[in-house]
């Protein structure tokens, strides 16, 4: 199907413009925003509530099930966080249960490690082989932190810290490195939780720093109803700060291209104005910011709106303009998620950021930047103790502030030995895909001395899977149990997944298979094991949960949550303005948390001590003592990336850029690749290149070209467009899989490998052959030394016309280098030797004190308050 | 009498093609070829370039009702409420041996595809199934960003007439017809875009595969 340009311009004239304008309120559609589903003989389906997990996002869905199979995902109107609705991903989310490439049962390796040779066993023999290793290795006395667990996505609320602390092992591995952990680090301190919940719906402003949400997670779905329902609805101005035009930054008022990693200094020039022209909410700072008004307007004199135009090609007058128009158009709100974040110095970026809806007073106002509202659920006992051996896997030295860990260090840790490793657990992750340097991961897993034995759970033989020694296969997410929550609306809500169908094959869930391994492990209970795995089933794990949260056991707990899928029940969505509406009333959002009146506030405001924030003070401490006593400026600062300035002049060099990676609406990082339905969609991701850049070195579109870092090169081809910054080179990461299956790899009519199946008529309709380039295994390392989290959006790269043998898909990348520039990442921490140098305003500061870290597991767990 | 129709407002689009997938799963679509999608156009010079979403779909119009039966063939009919709907189980081989060929090739969008799998033609019908169920189409259902309305526009309180009534609509093609689908948005589109506007494919967009019009 395709429009030729004539067709596309040959667009008629309104029809429908005479209808005379009756002046009636919108009334409701006629039909039904959802909540059933009929067949096309227009019998109604079957339908169970579901909680999505093709993101981190925890929609709400509902699963339209014939004959035992799921023919039909939809949003659940119940949930207040999408409201009815799924992003395409979602829609697409029953193929991960139907994906023909899916393990359905235990396997063993027979070849050499990665060589792809499996052979079928049972569960049996499956359990008892890794209950046998583990069992083994806990009675034979060597330490237990050699028992490593991995993760990417966990969605268990616990569990795994329940598996792991009663295996009495501290080496669980999270992904949030690679995610937005220096966000987190950017907010936590400032004002308590680590993220924001902006109030598009009712905004009139917003500033977006290099956020792609319109396309991608943080909340994609959600966020976008409302900032569409602010945009085209409240008439709100969105202005966006991206190095790409994102399909946000396209549906913004303004683009404006950065230099990358520099929109902090961008807000702190707009903080500067603000001050300075006195725009700023005197009464907020007064009575809720740790530093006065005359504090800030001498910290931020130094970031002039022309030294940020110098660093961010951002012109002075457009800042000063937007600052204006940012703090009077009230309400207001910014949002970052995840640009400034993912740099060198990412944390101070972000807490630059916050500054602004800060002074503006714009913090917990309707149409504001709000705190996140959340709900939780008990707790399982008994409940294992966390142990008290150290990893450094888990938590590497000299990162004090990293409360989510280095994860992206951990393949470089074991290859310089500074942690053994005997057994290694694999969930849901991918880093010999998704991670830098990908290529030094998949040496380390090639490793049978480093990694003598290698269990994964994974139903998929991923780039990373595909180096395990056994496979105890997952369930797909719509055959598994969690609780769940998330700060995706102004409303709160818990919600639940659960199992719409019984699980496919041999497949079992997770939960299930870690309570028949500790059984196995502890049968007498002799180790001290099986305690924590008495509960049952997945199904007793869950009642457990919900059985006892006061409101919910009124309603019948579990069991109504099961029928319902999320609660509260908010009342009935209208699909006239998409609100809950109960009792004829339009249900909204509480307000002014921080004012509430709280006998135990640490703050007096008008006479009566309040909630306030979650920080030492209980106010938002733009003046942080966490950086100040772990060694970093307590204030937020801006930090020239030394790869790419020097002296305040950019260093690069004819034919260099800098290399940014992005997310596509219909992928997320690695798991979606084998969707048929979204991999038709996006299935290549050739390299974006300025066409001025591109003029000046010669390269035409669909040129091949070569990519060269510190790494190693990558040959692709070339976008040539209008939509990026002439120093920016961007690749998605959505493309280019080694492993993982026939859609994801573009193999039309290839033969079913022998765990596979052909009962998908589509896998001989393949209509796409280019598969696409991965661009991880060139980008290397580089740890904000503040939150630990990779700098993605850093890389200095050389881009040029393909060299005479280069083939479409090489991908050419040195270990060797790689772990230089981890040596070389290691000097900015806080004991290296670049960390003086690029702090030298730190010089007559007082010593650092020693700062223990005591955040450990999931990132929910972490407090900064703790930190001593 | 119902006259179904619906709106599309750009404004509200962000390209996310939730629309195209919901559609895909809904009516069982294959891969290859599609009942509805989301193109995504782009037009200027950096930095003022811009990028346009413009969802796509089977406009009613009833072409292929009329070359159908030319032809014998009686797959496709309008129904009282205006959705062209079809019937599979009806369709009728042209002279040449291909079901409906004359029907498919009247469609002056190319909104009717063939399942490969069956061989037979396949287009939008706004969903039928479950408009006769009292539920939205698919793609409306699902839209993320509320851009597609569905409804009666032979009910004056209709979100449909009542978008239609308050703004500036036009329609794709063919104009002349009795369309059933209206854009909100288009003509600001275009008065920024007419001349030397490119139109590039979907796939070929969302795959990065985007090129600019060099003026």
């Amino acid at each position: 199907m395709k429009f030729n340009r004539r067709n596309f311009l040959k667009i008629g004239a309104a029809a429908g413009a005479a209808l005379a304008a009756t002046g009636k309120p919108v009334s409701a559609m006629e039909l039904s925003p959802g909540g059933k589903s009929v067949n096309k003989q227009g019998v109604e389906r079957k339908k169970v509530p579901y909680t999505c997990m093709t993101c981190n996002i925890e929609d709400g869905g509902i699963a339209y099930v014939e004959n035992d199979r799921i023919v039909k995902l939809e949003g659940n109107p119940k949930h207040p966080g999408n409201r009815g609705r799924l992003c395409a991903k979602g829609n697409a989310g029953l193929l991960h249960v139907y994906d023909p490439e899916r393990v359905l049962y235990p396997l063993k390796r027979v070849g050499k490690r990665g060589e792809g040779k499996w052979k079928r066993i049972s569960w049996e023999e499956g359990l008892n082989e890794v209950a046998g290793k583990i069992r083994a290795h806990l009675k034979s006395g060597k330490p237990r932190k050699e028992i490593a667990f991995k993760w990417g996505r966990n969605r268990t609320h616990g569990f795994i810290d329940r598996w792991m602390n009663a295996l009495g092992s501290p080496t669980t591995m999270n992904h949030t490195s690679v995610c937005e952990s220096s966000k987190k680090m950017g907010m936590q301190p400032t004002w308590g939780p680590d993220i924001e919940t902006p109030d598009f719906a009712n905004t009139k402003y917003i500033i977006n720093f290099g956020s792609n949400i319109l396309e991608a997670a943080y909340f994609h779905n959600p966020y976008a109803q409302r900032i569409m329902d602010g945009v085209a609805g409240n008439k709100a101005k969105m202005v966006t700060f991206d190095v790409r035009l994102s399909n946000t930054a396209a549906k913004s008022d303004e683009w404006h291209p950065v230099f990358p990693g520099t929109d902090g200094v961008v807000a702190l020039a707009m903080a500067n104005v603000i001050m300075s022209e006195g725009l700023y909410d005197a009464q907020f700072i007064n009575d809720w910011v740790n530093v006065s008004a005359d504090e800030l307007k001498a910290h931020l004199a130094q970031y002039t709106p022309e030294m940020a135009e110098n660093y961010s090609g951002v012109k002075a007058e457009d800042i000063v303009r937007i600052a204006r128009e940012f703090a009077t158009a009230k309400p207001a709100t910014t949002y970052t998620y995840r640009g400034p974040c993912k740099h060198l110095y990412g944390s101070y970026n972000e807490r630059s950021a916050m500054l602004l809806p800060i002074i503006t007073g714009n913090i917990e106002r309707k149409g504001g930047y709000c705190l996140p509202r959340g709900m939780g659920w008990n707790g399982v006992s008994p409940s294992p103790e966390h142990p008290h051996e150290h990893s450094k896997l888990h938590q590497p030295d000299n990162y004090p502030l990293a409360g989510h860990h280095v994860s992206h260090h951990i393949a470089f840790q074991l290859l310089k030995g500074e942690e053994k490793v005997a057994i290694w657990m694999d969930y849901y992750d991918n880093p010999a895909y998704t991670f830098p340097s990908s290529h030094v991961w998949e040496k380390v897993y090639q490793d049978e001395k480093i990694i003598p034995y290698f269990v994964t759970f994974s139903p998929i033989i991923s780039e990373t899977s595909q180096y395990a020694d056994i496979i105890l296969p997952d369930v797909s997410y719509l055959e598994r149990n969690d609780p769940e929550n998330m700060p995706s609306d102004l409303l709160p809500w818990i919600s639940l997944r659960q199992p719409v169908i019984k699980p496919l094959g041999e497949s079992m869930e997770f939960r299930e298979t870690i309570r028949q391994l500790a059984l196995k492990i502890d049968p007498d209970g002799s180790l001290n094991i099986k305690k924590y795995f008495d509960y049952g089933s997945s199904e007793n794990y869950m009642k457990m949960h919900f059985d006892g949260v006061a409101g919910l056991k009124e309603l019948g707990g579990y069991e109504w949550l099961k029928k319902n899928g999320v609660y509260p029940d908010y009342g009935d969505l209208s699909p006239a303005d998409y609100k809950y509406y109960k009792g004829g009333k339009a249900v909204e959002p509480e307000y002014g948390l921080h004012m509430k009146e709280d006998a135990n506030g640490k703050v007096t405001v008008g006479g009566k001590k309040r909630a306030g924030f979650g920080t030492p003070s209980g106010k938002i401490e733009v003046k942080t003592d966490f950086y100040g006593k772990a060694g970093f400026n307590p204030m937020p600062v801006f930090k020239a990336h030394p790869w790419h300035w020097s002296g305040g002049k950019k260093i690069l060099k004819y034919g260099q850029m800098v290399l940014t990676t992005f997310k596509w609406n219909v992928h997320t990082q690695a798991r979606t690749a084998n969707v048929k339905l979204l991999t038709e969609i996006v299935h290549k991701n050739p390299a974006w290149i300025n066409s001025k850049t591109a003029a000046k070195l010669g390269i035409k579109d669909n040129d091949l070209v070569r990519i060269t870092s510190g790494v190693g090169h990558m040959v692709t081809r070339a976008n040539v467009t209008e939509s990026i910054h002439p120093d920016v080179v961007a690749v998605s990461t959505a493309c280019g899989h080694t492993a993982g299956g026939r859609f994801a790899q573009a193999m039309n009519n290839a033969k079913a490998d022998a765990w596979a199946r052909d009962d998908d008529p589509d896998l001989k309709n393949i209509w796409w052959n280019d598969k696409g380039v991965h661009p991880n295994a060139i980008i290397p390392v580089c740890t904000d030394p503040i939150g630990g989290s990779q700098g993605w959006f850093d890389a200095v790269v050389t881009v040029e016309k393909a060299k005479s043998g280069d083939k479409y898909g090489d991908v050419v990348a040195s270990v060797e280098k790689a772990v230089a520039f981890y040596e070389e990442t290691l000097t900015y921490n806080v004991a290296g030797k670049n960390h003086k140098k690029m702090h030298p305003e730190l010089a007559n500061a007082p010593q650092a004190e020693p700062v223990k870290v005591v955040s450990r597991g999931d990132y929910r767990e972490f407090d900064p308050v703790q930190l001593a | 009498m119902a006259r179904n129709v619906m709106v599309v407002n750009l404004e509200r689009c962000i390209g996310c093609q939730a629309c195209t997938v919901a559609c895909k799963t809904e009516n069982k679509v294959g891969i290859g070829r599609w009942r509805t999608m989301v193109r995504v156009m782009e037009k200027g010079r950096y930095p003022n370039a811009k990028r346009y979403f413009f969802p796509t779909l089977c406009n009613q119009c009833g072409n292929c009702e009329k070359a159908s039966k030319r032809n014998g063939g009686a797959m496709f009919s309008r129904r009282p409420d205006g959705i062209v709907a079809f019937d599979q189980a009806k369709a009728k081989k042209d002279a040449d041996g291909v079901y409906e060929r004359a029907a498919v090739e009247a469609c002056p969008v190319e909104a009717i595809s063939w399942d490969k799998v069956s061989g037979l033609p396949d287009k939008c019908d706004f969903c039928a199934h479950r408009v006769d169920a009292g539920l939205m189409p698919a793609c409306v259902q699902t839209c993320i960003g509320k851009a597609r309305v569905f409804g009666d526009l032979d009910d004056p309180n209709s979100e449909v007439s009542q978008l239609l009534a308050k703004h500036g609509v036009q329609t794709a093609k063919p104009k002349e017809k009795c369309p059933g689908v209206f854009y909100l948005g288009l003509d600001q589109m275009f008065a920024d875009n007419l001349e030397g506007f490119k139109e590039i494919t979907g796939a070929d967009v969302l795959s990065g595969k985007v090129k600019m019009q060099q003026a």
